[in-house]
């Protein structure tokens, strides 16, 4: 018998979900663990399955003979994992096409956003904060951890039962199996395939379909972006009880001439979104206690020398000095002191991107026109991570954009398309972030799109 | 010599070719004359309504097959002289008919089964909404199909016939649902949506909300069986079934080359999409329901394509239609080669003479004994009951496709998005019961003792077994206790379906004089030429062309 499999379970399943994840309402746990006679309801769709989780997903029909089920699921491939998931969150991961073996299993509490992992032994769930938390049963304060690859062991420290940090969270999700003994004696042996993928499932889900939690690297699709006409569970004749999550109101007819070059550009601002909701998780976490102080100073130091290398870089790219970059850096800002009344405000943001692109930067003096294009090329796409063609288009763009009068509407679209994007961030920031802390200064936000208009712009 | 033989045989020549020249213009003007209404008569399409039905009694002139009675009024001794062909080799005729190995079982219901038709019963009792008279396809889900309806309307002949209820009950019910269905808001004017709210009577999508998703061919092929069975065996409620239908458009329905087509929405466009729909097994049972009422749908009820996969020992027959070119699997489920040997007796769709252990459609009853073979065979080298068939689980998936052969894999028990689910593998309390009644084994003896007393007298019959132990499938649903009424009716009556004993129907005659006939595609009544054929098939196995 393979438990992994078995929806029969799920009662008992959700039992040890709900004290695992402190689920306070008791009365409501009890549903879950008695679930009506038909379970199936429509408000227990929380996902919208035309929201691709990566590139290459496709939404696809169930074969429904009954009266009832979910109309669509979606399935992909991702990470060396095949999956596929419900509406309702309902989600397995697996190595094989058929989800047989292996398989990590995902459900969630109905009409939530709270899901669960679980293979064999192994449960994973997200903290409020958002990390990871491992829970394995039968373990106890002798069991020993390792994660293993072959013959070969790494031991854990015992802190992968507390909310991972992100080093034992890249390690766990890096594959192999995870290994609990007891003394000399193995205890349990779980694989670890497809536990990052079911980690960015969660947290996906947990940000109600938000790309932006997807970590750097993950292929995130833009068709969701760019089809004209709504998904199947987004007609609003099939009247779904799905939300409508914030990606399907981007949706622009007319909308079509960039998304791949745009979707490329929405990654990596999205990463430098996610390092700053890290932060300001982290910067929240130190307040609470002394071991989260440690990791959010390692993360600050992190980003700051992250940052650094940044400006760094930007700095040595458009010379330095140079009059007109409005790019302070994050050192700079580290040590401003806050504003009052400041923070990230749209305004400030909006103020200066006119300023640069009236003034654009001057050419390095001595550099020809090749080894400037060479440059950055060579920045965008060993730096930034852009691949060959997007950055050459950056570039071009950029170089478009500097000869007066010639095709602007080209490069107003794109400037557009920037500005949305822009205009996008600092509205979600807006709206999420508290009010002011010097670490969340508009400096960061500048400091990537500014670095795009300096390359296009100024070189 | 020669020259004069020679001249001979042209004088023969000669005289034969004059004297046959005099015959033919000596001889009589002989035209038949065409008689009105006659094979020859070319009639209009404003005179082919009551053109009689050409079934095999009328062709062959036997005895039509007799309506039998209700249980409670069937003589003490009503099965002694029932003929079950005990002494006929199983086999093939020369018309393609076919014995079969195995018997049904026949004869009273006692206690137990009994007591098992009363609770089955109950569900509908318990299920059906007053104010539509739709019974809810599981549980108290209110929402349901056209399929699900139909096993309400098997469940309401069963209860009649064996006697749980009366007349007026019987009645009651059936011209409340039929006045709804007649009411139903169609698919864009066109047939019944898939999904239905019970409570009130509108289109819904599978999540019971407002909306439409298109219509099934298969849904609405089952839906027809138990309309031309309930037709035929209660012809006051003929003029209510005729209504039904005729408010059907059936112009994108069965394609001139005898397909049968479903439609779902586009998602992008919006737009009605026709996609051909069945696969082996279901397929052809939907067309005999369409061919019940005049259709030809003589591609869909044919076997082809098909293929063989050898498990244990036996060919099991599946589509070969490649799920990955036409996106739709190919299941191989116990259900649908039950239905057509309980409601249709493996026959054809003309057929209503042959003796219930002739079927006509021949390959249809061979293909079901290897169904019922491959099932047993399981059980006797495994150790694990099997009777497998479609069915609902509690909790997520709701439904699980639980195949003797799908994908490629023997024994796949599949979700309806693919994933392999095995711990959902269960003996499915109709597709034991319909065994037990059309094969009358050591086997099904098992099967019947595993699940007849599989029942909440409050909720109706479970809807199986787990094979792996985990107790009941504890849900209940309208199908499955529609199927199994239907099989303790059948071990009472037999075959279900009965001839029509009607001159003409409205069916056929309604809107002659004007082009709604053609536009919706209504029928004229099948003449011997519009029969299905009646086939045998080699084995094919996979990878032979």
């Amino acid at each position: 018998m393979a438990p992994a499999y078995s929806h029969l379970f799920f009662s008992t399943f959700l039992n040890v979900a709900l004290g695992i994840m402190s689920w306070s309402a008791t009365a409501q746990a009890q549903t879950a663990l008695t679930p009506p006679e038909d379970s199936f309801a429509s408000e227990n769709a929380v996902l919208d399955t035309s929201i691709l989780f990566a590139i290459g997903a496709r939404e696809a029909r169930q074969e429904l003979r009954g009266a009832f089920g979910w109309p669509t699921f979606q399935e992909g491939l991702v990470d060396g994992v095949y999956f596929r998931f419900d509406p309702d969150g309902y989600a397995r991961f697996s190595p094989t096409p058929r989800l047989d073996t292996d398989v990590f299993e995902v459900i969630c509490r109905p009409r939530t956003y709270t899901c669960l992992g679980r293979r064999g032994p192994v449960q994973v769930t997200l903290t409020n904060r958002g990390q990871l938390q491992l829970q394995i049963e039968g373990v106890t304060d002798a069991d020993s951890f390792a994660v293993a690859e072959g013959i070969e062991e790494l031991p854990l420290p015992r802190t992968i039962l507390q909310p991972l940090d992100p080093r034992l969270e890249t390690l766990l999700g890096s594959g192999g199996d995870l290994v609990v003994k007891r003394g000399k004696n193995e205890v349990s042996r779980t694989s670890l395939s497809g536990f990052f993928a079911v980690a960015v499932y969660l947290r996906w889900v947990a940000a109600q379909q938000d790309y932006t939690v997807m970590p750097r690297g993950w292929p995130i699709p833009n068709s969701g972006y760019s089809e004209p006409s709504p998904g199947l569970t987004r007609v609003q004749s099939w009247q779904s009880p799905m939300p409508q999550p914030a990606a399907a109101a981007e949706a622009q007819p007319g909308y079509t001439g960039v998304q791949t070059e745009v979707a490329e550009v929405r990654g990596e601002l999205n990463v430098l979104r996610e390092l700053l909701l890290d932060r300001k998780a982290n910067a929240d976490a130190r307040q609470v206690s002394p071991l989260a102080a440690n990791e959010t100073d390692a993360r600050v130091a992190e980003l700051r020398t992250m940052a650094n290398a940044l400006i760094a870089e930007i700095d040595r790219l458009t010379g330095q000095g140079a009059a007109g970059v409005q790019v302070p850096g994050a050192v700079s800002s580290y040590a401003q002191p806050p504003v009052p009344g400041g923070g990230i405000q749209a305004p400030v943001l909006s103020s200066t991107l006119p300023v640069q692109t009236a003034n654009p930067q001057p050419m390095t003096p001595g550099m020809s026109g090749s080894s400037r294009l060479a440059r950055q090329l060579e920045y965008l796409m060993s730096e930034i991570g852009l691949s060959p063609d997007i950055a050459l288009m950056v570039v071009q763009q950029g170089d478009a954009g500097n000869q007066a009068g010639d095709d602007t509407r080209q490069t107003g679209r794109h400037d557009q398309v920037i500005e949305g994007i822009l205009e996008e961030l600092r509205t979600q920031v807006t709206v999420t972030e508290e009010p002011p802390k010097p670490a969340q200064d508009t400096e960061e936000f500048q400091l990537l799109s500014d670095y795009f208009k300096s390359v296009t712009d100024g070189n | 010599m020669l020259v004069g033989a020679g001249t001979v045989t042209m004088a023969l020549t000669g005289s034969i070719g004059t004297t046959a020249r005099d015959m033919f213009l000596k001889s009589k003007d002989e035209v038949d004359p065409i008689i009105a209404g006659s094979q020859l008569d070319d009639l209009p399409a404003l005179m082919r309504g009551n053109v009689p039905n050409v079934t095999t009694s009328a062709f062959y002139n036997e005895p039509r097959r007799q309506k039998p009675p209700r249980m409670c009024e069937m003589p003490a001794n009503y099965f002694d002289a029932l003929d079950q062909g005990r002494d006929q080799s199983h086999g093939y005729s020369r018309r393609n008919e076919y014995v079969r190995k195995y018997r049904p079982r026949r004869g009273f219901l006692n206690e137990r089964e009994m007591r098992a038709a009363e609770v089955a019963w109950h569900y509908f009792e318990k299920f059906t909404q007053e104010t539509t008279g739709l019974a809810n396809s599981v549980g108290n889900y209110p929402s349901t199909t056209l399929w699900d309806t139909a096993s309400y309307v098997a469940g309401a002949v069963a209860a009649l016939e064996l006697c749980i209820i009366e007349k007026p009950e019987f009645d009651r019910r059936m011209t409340q649902l039929l006045t709804t269905i007649k009411n139903l808001e169609l698919f864009r004017d066109e047939m019944p949506n898939k999904v239905y709210h019970t409570k009130s009577g509108a289109k819904v999508d599978y999540t019971n909300k407002p909306g439409e998703i298109g219509f099934s061919a298969l849904d609405i092929g089952r839906f027809l069986v138990w309309m031309r069975i309930l037709k035929n065996r209660y012809p006051h409620l003929g003029n209510t079934i005729d209504a039904v239908l005729l408010k059907w458009d059936f112009s994108n329905t069965v394609s001139d080359e005898g397909l049968l087509f479903g439609s779902y929405v586009d998602k992008d466009t919006g737009e009605t999409v026709y996609a051909q729909e069945g696969r082996l097994g279901y397929e052809e049972y939907a067309a005999k329901g369409f061919a019940l009422w005049g259709y030809r749908p003589i591609l869909a009820h044919r076997a082809e394509p098909y293929l063989t996969a050898t498990i244990f020992g036996v060919e099991v027959p599946y589509d070969g239609r490649d799920p990955r070119i036409f996106h739709s699997q190919n299941y191989v489920v116990t259900e649908s080669y039950l239905q057509d040997g309980l409601e249709l007796g493996f026959d054809l769709p003309h057929d209503d003479h042959t003796p219930d252990w002739l079927s006509s459609d021949g390959w249809r009853a061979e293909f079901a004994d290897r169904i019922y073979e491959v099932q047993e065979n399981r059980w006797r080298r495994t150790g694990f009951m099997t009777a497998r068939s479609e069915h609902n689980v509690k909790g997520p998936p709701y439904f699980t496709y639980d195949t003797i052969f799908s994908d490629g894999y023997p024994w796949n028990t599949v979700t309806p998005r693919g994933d392999y689910t095995p711990d959902h593998a269960a003996v499915a309390a109709k597709a034991a019961l319909g065994l037990w009644a059309l094969w009358d084994t050591e086997y099904t003896d098992v099967l019947f003792e595993a699940i007849i007393e599989l029942y909440d007298p409050e909720n109706g019959m479970y809807e199986g077994l787990y094979e792996r132990g985990q107790g009941r499938v504890e849900i209940f649903t309208a199908n499955n206790n529609g199927i199994i009424l239907t099989s303790l009716l059948h071990k009472v009556q037999g075959k279900i379906l009965t001839p029509y004993t009607g001159e003409t129907e409205v069916w056929y005659t309604a809107y002659r004089d004007q082009d709604i006939r053609e536009r919706r595609k209504y029928p004229d009544p099948p003449q011997r030429s519009d029969w299905l054929p009646a086939l045998r098939h080699i084995t094919q196995r996979e990878g032979e062309s």
